[in-house]
């Protein structure tokens, strides 16, 4: 799936609150929220940066508020089968019946204990990436974390590669 | 808050296109049925608020505690292409 990132340089990244960010995101391609992000219903454009130094880790910016920035992530990369559903009113929303014109991104939580950094399955943000127009879905009926341990995740995945390996040296 | 009483099957309406109605009711479980236009979309409260609560606290984050699982996912990567 190829998506429109825009690439930013590790002192962007890191300079968020600089007073270039909003100049410097009005040039790129932007996705408009037509009901904002759920608490921040008032902003409707936002651009996803890509840091290299961070990925898989990318930046959901906003362009109307230099104050206002997500971490994200493909939920594929914590959950290999990931899949969401669209009920009527998102597929509304984004403007299309199928979640294949779609890509989903998790917003990251990062607390001060950076063993529960986590990422919100159950309310991705959804992209349709041929209008650029994106949605938070709460997905219905579908069994996701508000709060996924990234790092648990992580260790599980390292740890079958580690065992496997072991075992065949062995 | 508008406080209505309704007996099972009742219902209330609001606006021109939403009705909600009590389907049933067992011990203090209140089963009721929403119908909407499509491009209203209808949730649970609670979830709601933990999504809201969430959102909030995710704003602008702290980079610095993200090095570590920054690192794994590299490891990770890695291994993946050996």
């Amino acid at each position: 799936m190829i998506f429109n990132f825009n690439f930013v340089s590790k002192e962007v990244g890191e300079g968020m609150k600089s007073a270039s960010i909003e100049k410097t995101v009005c040039g790129m391609d932007q996705i408009f929220f037509p009901e904002g992000i759920i608490g921040f219903g008032e902003y409707k454009k936002f651009a996803i940066l890509k840091e290299k130094s961070r990925e898989p880790f990318l930046w959901l910016q906003s362009a109307e508020n230099q104050e206002l920035s997500f971490i994200i992530i493909d939920p594929k990369e914590i959950d290999a089968n990931y899949a969401a559903s669209l009920c009527d009113s998102d597929k509304a929303i984004l403007e299309t019946q199928d979640i294949s014109d779609c890509q989903c991104f998790s917003i990251v939580y990062v607390p001060k204990d950076s063993d529960k950094i986590s990422a919100n399955l159950l309310a991705p943000i959804v992209v349709n990436r041929q209008k650029n127009v994106a949605k938070q879905v709460i997905l219905q009926d579908q069994e996701y974390s508000v709060q996924h341990i990234i790092l648990d995740e992580m260790m599980r995945k390292i740890g079958e590669k580690d065992v496997s390996s072991f075992a065949e040296t062995k | 808050m508008l406080v209505l009483s309704r007996k099972p099957n009742e219902s209330i309406i609001i606006g021109d296109y939403v009705e909600i109605k009590v389907v049933e009711v067992r011990g203090e479980q209140v089963k009721l049925g929403i119908t909407a236009p499509r491009d209203i979309p209808v949730h649970r409260k609670e979830i709601y608020e933990s999504i809201h609560s969430q959102n909030k606290s995710a704003a602008n984050p702290i980079t610095e505690n993200m090095d570590k699982l920054s690192k794994l996912f590299k490891k990770k990567k890695n291994s993946a292409d050996e």
